[in-house]
């Protein structure tokens, strides 16, 4: 079993890349209301093709519209019974995981678990929250700075790194240490592992 | 942002240093690095000395430089323009103590516990290079102002 995803990535699970790419730019910006031209970007598709897959989430439930002045808006509806699975998802592949695991890349080798905790993994994050990360192995907060620094820059968002090696993070969690005792039982998206590596880990 | 369009938006200000000031805020500098030793007091607290022991350390440099921060976000501001006052070479030493300055924010305002020991060590570590840096640096760019 890969701990990655394979090369198509998310969008090879959708017949049309434009929709994929749609869905992304909703579920990655739940409380912002596009119009079609602003969509066009981020679809890298003609307008013909972006209105046809806007239909077909529009027809889902996943995505709502509605009128605003002279245009149209679209924004995810969080109310959609699917909402917080699909974002999960989204934020495991192109929202956000793809572009960890490349940035992580270079060390994967030396990572047993990555995973995303806190506000954005429960769901309740607003666009200024810190991504909390969980990383275990053997890295140190100064390699992992130099390689999310970038992605960081990119999404806007500051990143909030815990590393552990593996053994303290064993010895922690047996002594019951408050904040792994935590992390143990709290929501996470792992992006690297998962978790059965995590309760292998803890052992 | 550079030094000039930080200057420009008002968050940082002309400042003329003195051998005095400088003088003290090493000396803070060696104070925090001794506390963040201490290992009865808790690692999030350990790391939170050591971290400011780092911001003073960019503080002198940025002052040593005829600047100083005018407003918030001053910690952000001043590890930033690093790069430009101390050269290129800073660059990876930033975005680190920057990954360090978040972890700060919500280890002393959200959440106990959050700090490795091991980030503990590596921050120390960093720290004192960074102090055996800064004296190199003032040695060669600003011996006026050392004591």
């Amino acid at each position: 079993m890969t701990k990655n995803i394979g090369q198509q990535g998310w969008e090879g699970l959708f017949a049309s890349p434009t929709l994929a790419r749609l869905l992304a730019r909703f579920l990655t910006h739940p409380d912002t209301a596009f119009y079609q031209r602003e969509l066009l970007g981020a679809a890298r598709a003609h307008l013909y093709t972006v209105q046809q897959a806007l239909r077909r989430l529009e027809r889902t439930g996943i995505v709502t519209k509605r009128p605003g002045g002279n245009r149209v808006y679209y924004q995810a509806n969080r109310a959609h019974p699917a909402f917080e699975d699909l974002r999960r998802v989204v934020l495991k592949t192109v929202g956000l995981g793809d572009a960890l695991r490349s940035a992580l890349a270079p060390v994967a080798d030396r990572i047993r678990v990555a995973a995303i905790y806190g506000s954005l993994a429960w769901g309740k994050d607003t666009p200024k929250s810190d991504i909390d990360l969980l990383l275990i192995g053997s890295l140190s907060l100064r390699e992992t700075a130099a390689l999310l620094g970038p992605v960081g820059r990119r999404v806007g968002r500051e990143f909030n790194v815990t590393a552990y090696p593996p053994e303290e993070f064993r010895q922690k969690a047996r002594s019951k240490h408050h904040f792994v005792s935590e992390l143990l039982v709290s929501e996470k998206i792992f992006l690297m592992g998962s978790a059965d590596v995590l309760t292998e880990l803890v052992g | 942002m550079s030094l000039q369009s930080l200057l420009a938006d008002g968050r940082i200000r002309p400042h003329r240093s003195s051998v005095r000031e400088v003088a003290d805020l090493l000396r803070v500098v060696e104070r925090d690095l001794a506390d963040a030793s201490v290992t009865q007091l808790s690692t999030d607290r350990r790391f939170a000395t050591a971290y400011n022991a780092a911001l003073l350390l960019a503080t002198i440099a940025l002052h040593a430089s005829g600047f100083r921060t005018a407003s918030t976000g001053h910690h952000w501001a001043t590890f930033h323009v690093l790069p430009e006052i101390l050269g290129p070479d800073a660059q990876a030493r930033v975005d680190y103590l920057d990954g360090c300055r978040a972890k700060r924010n919500v280890s002393d305002y959200d959440r106990a516990g959050a700090i490795s020991e091991q980030e503990l060590v590596e921050l120390t570590d960093e720290v004192r290079g960074f102090q055996r840096d800064t004296l190199e640096w003032l040695r060669t760019h600003h011996p006026a102002l050392l004591p």
